[in-house]
């Protein structure tokens, strides 16, 4: 019952400057000059009263009156999009992923899926089973979207929707994505996904305000990526996959520190001795587009290949 | 009912609680003769042990007793009593080097010696195991550093009761992001000093600071006293805005001038034709009057 | 067999304008078809409301095939748009005659498609919405910015190219269609900008004409160059190609020459034209066809025989499902069906008159629309990496009802702008008949002032 009032209360905020908005575009810039004004004078009016509803530090969904949003450590979707879009100063964020010690256990993909709102078959991170050869080992690869320096999603953009910022990161803006697609065509690492219908709990995500670096809420007729948690770097903590790894799959950190952490075991080593003593490679390095994501070779793996099949998605017809 | 058959029916408890797991887990076949300890349990070689297990265990099983073991893989806690009563020191030996199911075998990545260490420190858990020895007792010893900016020489003094202690290892570390990362390890001299001199450049920030942490590797022995330091003496960082270039992928308004003159030139032409052609036409009527 | 001759019999310019003029006024036949074709539209309209309410969901398209009919049917409306170019301006400016009577049907098939092809991207988008965010954000880097711009100047210099031709018309049109609603009659006054058949007026459209049609060369290179662009400039097996641009350019000219003859044999027939699409009309067409056609088999070798003889990773996978897998059919279809056999029977003087030429030209047709179709889908199933832990249906993709209604109405909206265009407008330009038939400016005039019309003809 309390709930509904409240909903009822957000639907009413929500109509109101949506028809405010609105008003103000048709009007022209003279009147929504003044208008913001008059925004800004019913803002202190209604302190206490306006709530709008924001993903709090846990990525829960909170009703927050909107005056208190600083005072909590909260930003609007305005700032929110601001910052988002800069990037974090100084860092040149990369992941190295050491093959030889993942074994499927696929935590970073449910951990992914239920940080960004995902469906079961969405995949912003999908362990892959792969196999150089056929007379190899096959083995299991956790693919993340590449960050690549050179990429070619964003080059293909007509809208400036999905970019990439100073830090590295190649962000999605779905608040401005037209939903052509090009850029899934454009990536050769099908890192990227498209909500065809509407996304999951929808009702839940409902006017919440949107976090450009979560990627949530989902919309709709937009296309989703791995954004490598931009929203957890920003208070120093490791991506939802690297943190939720059991094996020490993961190694996370700014190359500009020339220090990557462990997911798993919180061990701080240096980033190129790591790729150095590693043979590290990149992923389909003769399409140029130097991933920010880096793969340790396979070898010396203390389990063996093991895979039964684990849901019904879940088939052979094409394995490279 | 029989000590094997209580492990029979702990796995098939584990597999029935199991939502789901890449390996189906099977059943340990141990062996009726186990390998004997070649040495007795003390708090020594116990302390030996952790240092293994940190390094090769602790990522599933967590901290004994604690019950931070990955339950989803099946991973048990090893602190727990149902364990503890049902493996002895000579079968942990046995199940480390053996691997099974999800777990994998460790028989050639960890040494004999050290893997007897291991199953003390894990044995170590279990009230009724005997280890010989005197228990190693904490003291908080102190830490001071001096720093000598020329030579970049860090000393770290450790005193006891204000008494210089020879044999301590200290560990010198940089913060990063995400953590801490070990630079050196050094082991304090007969005058308590711990030296360490860094002959390799690190990166630092963009006025070339890091901030540097010291503690003692054996926190368990002497405390957890830390240092934390910023110093000057990393690599100033040359942080190249990457999205001020002008780049095919970069934003909007950072078009590489090749593709802002060539579009503005053609499509500006083109469509000077057509309004040429459009002006003409409604003067047509005109023509030839 | 007797050389097939343009001319055998001289038309006098009263017969010329009621030929002409006559589908405009006494053709019922067209309201049912028009109606046929707004039928179609309203499934399709109906499809696209479902859509937009739905979202993309219910076509068939899915996170692997994320581009699907939509895509293939804009590169073929901008194929089938771009033979406009070719027929009025390139054989148009080295003097090529016998393209007099079917210039115009050429530009309005390229009308009639070109705008529609702008209409597909908006219905493949998710976010129709944001349309305008092309505008308030648009990067000058990404290729589909350049196709919105290349698009819009085709459709600009294409409607320019139809409509010049036309305004000596209006004088003939005024007059014959007197008794016709008055809407009409302002149409033709709007249209016709002040021409009364001065010498230097007609001296001035031609003049425009012949800039327009230089100047709609390299734009319509460039709309389908660009279009090709939106596939090879990402590095994708099978797109990643470096003759895309002029390999699309040369299947556009075979998709539209095909259009153009099914064009001509429907007006000839149905408009009862056949006094001036005649069989030598038909003949010319093909001969062009052979040649159009081998142009773009040397293409399809280059494209397929250097990746099939080398066969290196993730092309093979590529290659062999248009080889012998899952599109195979499709794809010999289009290879011999659409192109070998095509060009072998038009050789024959046999095969290019009126109805076989039709024949073949479905054929084409369908070979070009499936071309489209193969160029599109098999490359997003091969992405580099394999595609996994996903359902079953993101394997796989034929289109849904959806997306077939949305593209029907596409097709009937092509279609429905061609006919009413030539509903409005005659198919052919009056005038410039009139001038081969050797008929002068003066009598054209004096025709206009005080001509007769044949009265026995208009009624039948």
């Amino acid at each position: 019952m309390n709930e509904k009032n409240e909903n009822q209360k957000k639907k009413e905020f929500k109509i109101s400057r949506r028809d405010f908005l609105k008003k103000g575009l048709m009007a022209g810039v003279g009147v929504a000059l003044t208008g913001s004004g008059i925004v800004s004078a019913f803002d202190a009016f209604a302190q206490g009263g306006e709530k709008i509803k924001v993903l709090g530090p846990d990525g829960n969904v909170m009703s927050v009156d909107k005056s208190h949003l600083k005072e909590i450590g909260l930003k609007t979707e305005e700032e929110m999009q601001e910052s988002g879009r800069e990037g974090i100063d100084g860092k040149r964020f990369v992941m190295v992923i050491d093959l030889s010690k993942c074994r499927n256990a696929r935590k970073c993909m449910s951990a992914c899926q239920h940080a960004h709102q995902l469906k079961p078959e969405q995949h912003h991170i999908n362990v892959l089973r792969m196999d150089r050869a056929g007379d190899t080992s096959p083995f299991f690869m956790p693919k993340p979207c590449q960050h690549c320096e050179n990429p070619s999603c964003t080059k293909v953009c007509p809208v400036d929707a999905t970019f990439k910022r100073k830090d590295g990161i190649v962000l999605i803006d779905n608040e401005r994505c037209i939903g052509c697609r090009f850029c899934i065509a454009a990536c050769p690492y099908s890192a990227r996904i498209f909500n065809w219908a509407d996304p999951k709990d929808k009702e839940k995500y409902e006017d919440v305000e949107y976090n450009i670096e979560l990627n949530v809420p989902q919309k709709k007729g937009t296309v989703s990526k791995c954004v490598f948690s931009a929203n957890r770097l920003r208070e120093g903590k490791l991506p939802y996959c690297a943190s939720a790894c059991p094996n020490g799959v993961y190694w996370f950190g700014d190359a500009n520190e020339d220090a990557v952490t462990n997911g798993t075991t919180k061990e701080t080593v240096s980033f190129s001795n790591l790729l150095k003593n590693n043979a590290a490679y990149t992923l389909l390095p003769e399409l140029g587009t130097k991933p920010s994501v880096y793969y340790l070779p396979e070898k010396d793996r203390l389990f063996p290949f093991e895979y039964k099949g684990q849901s019904d998605m879940e088939d052979n017809s094409h394995s490279v | 009912m029989t000590y094997f058959n209580k492990i029979k029916i702990a796995s098939l408890v584990f597999i029935l609680l199991t939502i789901y797991s890449a390996n189906t887990y099977a059943q340990w076949n141990v062996p009726s003769e186990l390998k004997k300890a070649p040495a007795e349990a003390s708090y020594e070689l116990v302390k030996k042990g952790k240092v293994v297990y940190k390094n090769n265990c602790a990522s599933c099983h967590g901290t004994p007793g604690q019950g931070d073991n990955l339950a989803a893989i099946n991973a048990t806690d090893l602190g727990s009593k149902a364990f503890q009563k049902n493996n002895s020191d000579e079968l942990v030996f046995w199940k480390v080097g053996e691997g099974n199911g999800g777990m994998p075998s460790f028989k050639e990545s960890i040494s004999d010696e050290d893997k007897w260490n291991l199953s003390f420190y894990i044995k170590s858990f279990d009230d009724k195991f005997i280890i010989s020895g005197e228990k190693i007792k904490a003291v908080e010893a102190n830490l001071e550093l001096t720093i000598d900016d020329k030579t970049k020489t860090l000393n770290a003094k450790i005193t006891v009761n204000e008494e210089a202690k020879e044999d301590v290892e200290v560990q010198f570390y940089i913060k990063r992001t995400f953590g801490n990362m070990l630079i050196a390890t050094a082991t304090s001299d007969n005058n308590g000093i711990a030296s360490y001199i860094m002959t390799k450049e690190y990166p630092g920030d963009k006025e070339g600071n890091f901030e540097l942490l010291v503690k003692f590797k054996d926190t368990d022995s002497f405390g957890k006293k830390e240092i934390n330091k910023t110093l000057k003496w990393g690599t100033e960082l040359q942080f190249e805005n990457i999205t001020d270039k002008r780049e095919t992928w970069g934003a909007n308004d950072r078009v590489p001038l090749w593709i802002l003159l060539s579009y503005l030139i053609v499509v500006l032409s083109v469509w000077s034709v057509i309004l040429y052609v459009v002006v003409q036409l409604i003067r047509l009527k005109n023509v030839g009057k | 067999m007797p050389e097939i001759k343009n001319k055998d019999t001289k038309k006098s310019l009263s017969t010329i304008v009621t030929d002409l003029t006559r589908p405009l006024k006494n053709h019922y036949g067209l309201t049912p078809w028009m109606f046929f074709l707004l039928s179609v539209m309203g499934v399709g309209i109906a499809s696209y409301i479902y859509q937009l309410q739905n979202g993309l969901a219910v076509t068939s398209m899915r996170d692997y095939v994320s581009w699907g009919l939509y895509i293939s049917s804009f590169i073929f409306f901008i194929a089938t748009a771009l033979v406009g170019m070719l027929i009025s301006a390139v054989l148009g400016l080295i003097g090529i005659k016998w393209i007099t009577p079917i210039a115009r049907i050429a530009e309005m098939i390229a009308l009639g498609f070109v705008m529609w092809a702008g209409l597909i991207i908006i219905f493949d988008m998710g976010r129709p919405d944001r349309i305008l965010n092309i505008f308030l954000h648009g990067r000058l880097q990404s290729p589909i910015v350049w196709d919105l711009t290349v698009v819009t100047t085709y459709v600009a210099i294409s409607m320019l190219l139809y409509l010049l031709p036309l305004i000596p018309d209006m004088p003939f049109l005024k007059r014959v269609m007197s008794d016709q609603p008055k809407w009409k009659q302002t149409i033709y006054k709007l249209l016709s900008f002040g021409f009364v058949g001065r010498p230097e007026q007609y001296k001035l459209i031609k003049k425009l004409t012949r800039i327009l049609a230089i100047l709609i060369i390299p734009v319509a290179l460039a709309i389908h160059t660009v279009t090709s662009w939106l596939f090879a400039m990402t590095p994708r097996i099978g797109w990643d190609s470096t003759i895309f641009g002029p390999y699309y350019v040369t299947g556009a000219f075979v998709a539209g020459g095909a259009a153009v003859v099914i064009a001509m044999f429907a007006f000839s027939v149905d408009f009862r034209l056949k006094k001036y699409i005649t069989e030598y009309h038909f003949d010319k067409m093909g001969k062009l066809l052979v040649l159009l056609m081998l142009v773009y088999l040397y293409f399809n070798i280059n494209e397929f025989m250097v990746p099939g003889y080398k066969m290196k990773a993730g092309e093979d996978h590529h290659i062999l499902t248009l080889f012998t897998g899952a599109y195979a059919k499709m794809f010999w279809w289009v290879q011999l069906g659409g192109l070998i056999i095509p060009i072998i029977l038009l050789l024959f003087k046999r095969m290019r008159k009126p109805i076989p030429s039709l024949i073949i030209a479905i054929a084409i047709i369908i070979g070009a629309f499936f071309k489209r179709f193969i160029i599109t889908i098999p490359t997003l199933m091969h992405p580099h990496l394999p595609i996994q832990n996903v359902p079953a249906e993101f394997h796989t993709y034929w289109p849904s009802g959806v997306e077939w209604a949305v593209t029907m109405m596409a097709v009937s909206g092509a279609i429905l702008i061609i006919t009413i265009l030539a509903k409005l407008f005659p198919v052919m330009p009056i005038w410039e008949i009139a001038h081969e038939e050797g008929i002068s400016n003066e009598e054209i005039n004096e025709f206009i002032e005080n001509g007769d019309i044949n009265d026995e003809e208009k009624t039948s």
